[in-house]
């Protein structure tokens, strides 16, 4: 097996370009809404040694995901998010440098209507100060996902269908929800 | 025959006592005392590589005397990466300090080494034994590229090249090079990932142009250079027209391979020597688990012969001989002996014993293991092992144990920590070289792909059946690691019946998760590494995957992870442990922080050891073995597993804190009279974790972990004696568990404590001289870096105490203020404080980017509010002032006393220390609330580091 070390493109800049993105709300309470029309629920896994300033998303909307939700550790963040495919953009590490995702190394996920998406931990490893390198993978933890929506969202879970919507495809929430685990 | 004499020695060396007796996991798993053994090119010397806890060295033996003859001490700050002998009187050694690689050159003179360090950079391609002064070295010009000399030593020293012979100007990117003796010529092998091209070329050292030896895509095939026999052939060994790895012909030209000079029947073949004149001497192979060298000159073929009667059951080897072959250094191995070293004299015909590479296992019984083959329904023959625990612990139960892989690794008949683990503690053990392991061909290698939990399986149970049919086990558990572990749950899933229990680690239990852990695995083109063990994806390998097998799963299992494992990755144990408690089946676990797919430390197989075995006994219900039944390196080895659980519970490591289970293996280790145990029970009592305090039965524990000679508890009842703590202030007694403390480790920490005696005790115990000497930097700086810093922290205990109530002389002063400056590097003494917060804080951490951490003041005044709170503190936030200096590059110390006012009238001193640092910024003295026992108040006195007072003040804490 291997280690994997991100392709990278690192960018100096001190240009705002992301003033269009809207911010990623995360949920706190844990009661099912109202999704609008064509929207899901998006559960994205963040583990990070480092706090980070931003994370953009492209997708049907442009979504940031901001310093606050981005400190070090491991942490979840559960949303609404308008259905589609969506890839992972820009990571900021500070608010002047950036690294640019290589679209061919498959940072991409897949938010369905009315369901939870579980859509894999952006596990993101950084070293150094002055010029900092970061190593990232979208890692599939669907059962520790699962084992946090089930101690935190346990409401929102038994309403709502939990999918895979990471790169790749998982059968272990279908197989967990088909109750055959019980047996 | 002369060679006869061989087995005089030897007798001598085979002939020690062996205790059958549980074996101490530290001296099992850890690195060899001894390696790295060479000789110098007349013979006269043989050098190794020795080290332990305390020391780093290469040692220089004499061939003639068998004695030492010289040490160099290398350092535990240093590593010695490589080093070669030049000539008879020069070596160059590739050291690491940090970060920082060098070269040195060590030269013999009399019975002294001097070493003079060079500042080339590059790497040595070969130290040219034709010409003894000069070396072929690899020169780093710019960035990859390279330029090869060949450059005399003192030129090398001196990183002169400039009257150096340069072979090739530019080595492009070739980054590495290798020099072949027998066609003098320079080698270099590159390796294509993307074309899975190998590529091998040629260049005389005289000097000319490449020449590519061989081309070939290598993909799913062996091919590596065995020799350069001619300028139109060279000799390989592969498997590309073989089943097994075979010795074969290439000619250059056609680029073809040709005849096959031998192919085992059964094995692939490791290595191929040849003599000066191209002539083949010997190949070697795996046989039942050991290298087995086939000789085809008569003089090779009667010493082997000679050597497989002297070594039966283990494998040697020539580790280096001098220019003319006359004396040698030879390695003997095999499952119970981890590596003895010999020196080899051809003209006397004399073997004679120089060196163990595990010392420490000289009088522990090892344990040989039984080799077998046996013929599978489908007519493979799979080999096996099995070592059984003939001892007066034997639990009857066996321990099958599935190597990882699956493909590619094998079992050996080589010693085996684990295994002697386990079986010195009373378990048999059996491993199985199934198909898909190396060794045994092609076809047999191929054979295990894809047939994860089936014909593996079918293997192992094949072998299994064979050897329950011969012995009696009352009981039989898998254990196993990386598809080992896999393969142990497998196991147990399809035999319910004949495995009591399981313990995987860092296994993959989800076979389509192997697919599809993160985001560059499943993608297609990155599916081939993976297909080439597992086989094609495919939705049904969830017919063989434990996660979805869980619910078959009868036997209670232990599951081990790394949690950071990229190979197996945590996501798979999370889901066969959520898999099995959804089914409620008996599960337990042991996750690692900051582990991958194997330990990064000697400590962690030993925890991973330790809490295995513990499974297994409680598990099994097998009755531990009374401690009085035991030697007492038996009862040490099972306290010492136990108190190495309790430590990853207690201590803030890569496993989750438990107290209450630390306390539980502590109370079973100290049963088997571990001393650091005894003392860590006592400290519990002392503290009021987890029991209820109880400074008698603290004491009680601490007094007898000092009967059994630990020296932490002679250095606590020590410092309890002087401070008065608990105990009467008694100096006499202070002063003889201090001094037996020292006496028995001489660790900076008991040197510094017995220096604050020194320096402050009363009338004429105080030894003011003694207590100076005992604070000499000098020493813990030689002996490492690490030692070094624990010294500094030593004096930071002690100097507050000496500082407030010792009276220095000028000479004594002036001494005192060398070793405070030597630790701390001071450019003032004279302190004041400044801006200084006395009061309550709250500690807020800064979460997120660019949020910073504050402490809060809640109250001002030495009159505080007790809190619960874990981010309260009471004390003082202050800025340190001294008149001009006032950068990041300067460097001031405060020393500080906290003396708690016990209700008693009583003094307890819970922290001593010297802040120091750029007088930049706050610096704080603070304490939480729950350090508070409940004495009237708590005093905080600052000294400058001449010892003037410059702040006392008093906290009352209100409840």
């Amino acid at each position: 097996m291997q280690v994997f070390l991100v392709r990278i493109f690192l960018i100096f800049s001190i240009v705002l370009i992301t003033s269009c993105a809207s911010k990623l709300k995360k949920l706190s309470e844990d009661k099912d809404i109202q999704l609008t029309g064509d929207s899901g629920y998006v559960l994205i896994g963040i583990d990070t040694n480092r706090d980070l300033y931003k994370i953009l998303l492209d997708g049907p909307r442009r979504i940031e995901l901001s310093s606050a939700d981005l400190a070090e550790g491991e942490s979840y963040i559960l949303s609404q998010l308008e259905a589609g495919e969506y890839s992972v953009d820009r990571l900021y590490v500070s608010n002047y440098m950036y690294y640019k995702f290589d679209n061919d190394d498959n940072f991409r996920f897949v938010v369905k209507p009315g369901t939870i998406n579980y859509v894999g931990h952006l596990n993101i490893v950084t070293r150094g100060f002055w010029y900092p390198t970061s190593y990232l993978r979208l890692d599939n933890r669907s059962s520790q996902s699962l084992v946090f929506m089930e101690d935190k969202f346990p409401s929102i879970l038994r309403s709502r269908m939990l999918i895979y919507g990471g790169p790749g495809e998982d059968a272990f929430y279908s197989y967990i929800d088909n109750g055959k685990g019980d047996k | 025959m002369r060679i006869l004499k061989f087995i005089i020695c030897l007798t001598i060396t085979f002939s020690t006592n062996s205790f059958s007796s549980p074996i101490e996991s530290s001296k099992l798993f850890t690195y060899p005392e001894a390696f790295d053994f060479k000789i110098s090119p007349d013979g006269g010397l043989i050098s190794a590589i020795k080290q332990d806890d305390k020391k780093r060295e290469l040692l220089f033996i004499d061939t003639e005397s068998n004695l030492i003859e010289m040490v160099l001490n290398i350092g535990l700050d240093v590593r010695l990466l490589s080093y070669h002998w030049l000539n008879d009187e020069q070596l160059i050694l590739l050291a690491q300090y940090e970060s920082t690689r060098m070269y040195l050159v060590a030269t013999i003179s009399g019975k002294k080494v001097k070493l003079k360090a060079s500042k080339a950079s590059g790497y040595l391609i070969d130290v040219l034994s034709h010409e003894p002064d000069k070396i072929l070295f690899a020169r780093n010009t710019r960035g990859q590229y390279y330029r090869i000399y060949v450059v005399s030593i003192e030129e090398f020293i001196d990183n002169s090249f400039s009257d150096a012979t340069e072979v090739l100007h530019n080595g492009e990117n070739i980054s590495r090079f290798s020099f072949d003796q027998r066609s003098q010529r320079i080698i270099t092998q590159t390796y294509d990932k993307e074309t899975k091209v190998l590529s091998i070329k040629s260049l005389p050292i005289s000097g000319g142009k490449w020449r590519l030896l061989l081309e070939k895509n290598v993909e799913d095939i062996e091919f590596s250079l065995a020799a350069i026999l001619s300028s139109e052939y060279v000799t390989v060994l592969t498997n590309q027209e073989t089943d097994k790895v075979a010795l074969q012909k290439y000619n250059i030209k056609k680029q073809k391979l040709e005849e096959v000079i031998y192919e085992h029947p059964k094995y692939d073949l490791k290595e191929a020597s040849y003599n000066r004149e191209g002539k083949l001497l010997s190949v070697v192979y795996e046989e039942l688990g050991l290298m087995r060298r086939e000789y085809f000159n008569p003089v090779g073929k009667q010493m082997g012969k000679q050597l497989s009667q002297l070594f039966p059951g283990k494998e040697y080897f020539l580790v280096d001989y001098s220019k003319d072959f006359s004396k040698s250094v030879l390695k003997v191995q095999g499952a119970t002996l981890p590596g003895d070293y010999f020196t080899f004299d051809a003209k006397r015909a004399q073997l004679r014993p120089l060196l163990l590479a595990y010392p420490q296992l000289e009088n522990e019984k090892l344990y040989s293991s039984k080799a077998f083959t046996v013929m599978t329904s489908d007519k493979d023959e799979v080999e096996a092992f099995l070592t059984l625990a003939d001892n007066e612990l034997d639990h009857k139960t066996l321990l099958v144990m599935p190597h990882g892989g699956p493909i590619g690794i094998k079992e050996s008949d080589r010693y085996n920590s684990q295994v002697q683990y386990f079986v010195s503690r009373g378990f048999s053990v059996l491993r199985v070289n199934f198909r898909g392991s190396r060794g045994f061909g092609k076809k047999f290698k191929n054979r295990g792909v894809g047939e994860f939990g089936k014909l593996i399986e079918r293997d192992i149970s094949t072998v299994v059946e064979q050897v329950i049919s011969k012995y009696k086990f009352d009981k039989m558990c898998s254990v196993g690691a990386s598809y080992g572990g896999y393969s142990s749950v497998m196991l147990a899933i399809k035999h319910p019946e004949k495995y009591d229990c399981v313990v995987g680690a860092m296994g993959i239990y989800d076979l389509l998760l192997a697919f599809n852990h993160n985001n560059y695995v499943a993608q297609e083109k990155n599916r081939k590494p993976i297909e080439n063990v597992i086989g094609k994806y495919d939705p049904n390998l969830k017919d063989t995957s434990p996660v979805y097998l869980a619910s078959k799963l009868k036997a209670p299992i232990l599951l081990i992870a790394g949690i950071e494992d990229q190979t197996a990755v945590f996501e798979h144990t999370h889901r066969l442990e959520y898999m099995l408690k959804k089914n409620k089946k008996p599960v337990e676990t042991m996750y690692y922080e900051n582990t991958g797919h194997g330990h990064y430390s000697w400590s962690g197989d030993r925890h991973e050891a330790a809490i295995t075995y513990d499974f297994l006994m409680r598990t099994l219900n097998l009755t531990e073995p009374s401690p009085k039944s035991l030697s007492a390196s038996a009862r040490k080895a099972i306290a010492t597993d136990y108190a190495i659980i309790a430590d990853k519970f207690w201590f803030e490591d890569n496993v989750e804190n438990d107290k209450d289970k630390s306390l539980e293996f502590y109370r079973k280790a100290a049963e088997y009279e571990e001393p650091r145990a005894m003392f860590n029970v006592g400290a519990f009592y002392h503290s009021g974790d987890q029991v209820t305090k109880d400074i008698s039965k603290a004491i009680t524990y601490y007094r007898k972990a000092a009967n059994l000679d630990y020296a932490k508890a002679h250095s606590r009842l020590g410092r309890m004696y002087m401070e008065g703590e608990h105990l009467d202030v008694n100096w006499e007694k202070a002063k003889e568990h201090l001094e037996k403390a020292l006496n028995l480790d001489d660790t900076p920490e008991n040197y510094f404590r017995l220096a604050r005696f020194d320096c402050t005790a009363p009338g004429k115990m105080r030894n003011i001289k003694r207590c100076l000497a005992s604070m000499n930097l000098d020493r813990f700086e030689r002996r490492s870096k690490r030692q070094f810093n624990r010294a500094i922290n030593g004096l930071r205990s002690a100097t507050p105490w000496i500082l407030s109530e010792t009276k220095f002389n000028e000479v004594q002063r002036e001494k005192f203020d060398k070793i405070l400056n030597m630790a701390f590097e001071l450019n003032e003494m004279d302190v004041s404080i400044d801006s200084k917060r006395v009061g309550a804080f709250e500690f807020i951490e800064g979460v997120g980017y660019g949020v910073k951490d504050e402490y809060k003041t809640i109250s001002n005044g030495p009159l505080v509010k007790h809190s619960e709170k874990d981010n309260y503190y009471y004390g003082m936030i202050f800025e340190v002032d001294i008149p001009g200096i006032n950068s990041y590059r300067d460097k001031v110390g405060i020393a500080a006393r906290w003396t708690q006012n016990m209700k008693d009238g009583t003094k307890k001193y819970p922290n001593a220390t010297v802040l120091y640092g750029a007088p930049k910024g706050e610096w704080k003295l603070i304490r939480k609330f729950d350090d508070f026992e409940g004495g009237n108040s708590v005093t905080l006195e600052l000294f400058d580091l001449k010892g003037k007072p410059i702040f006392k003040e008093t906290f009352i804490i209100k409840s």
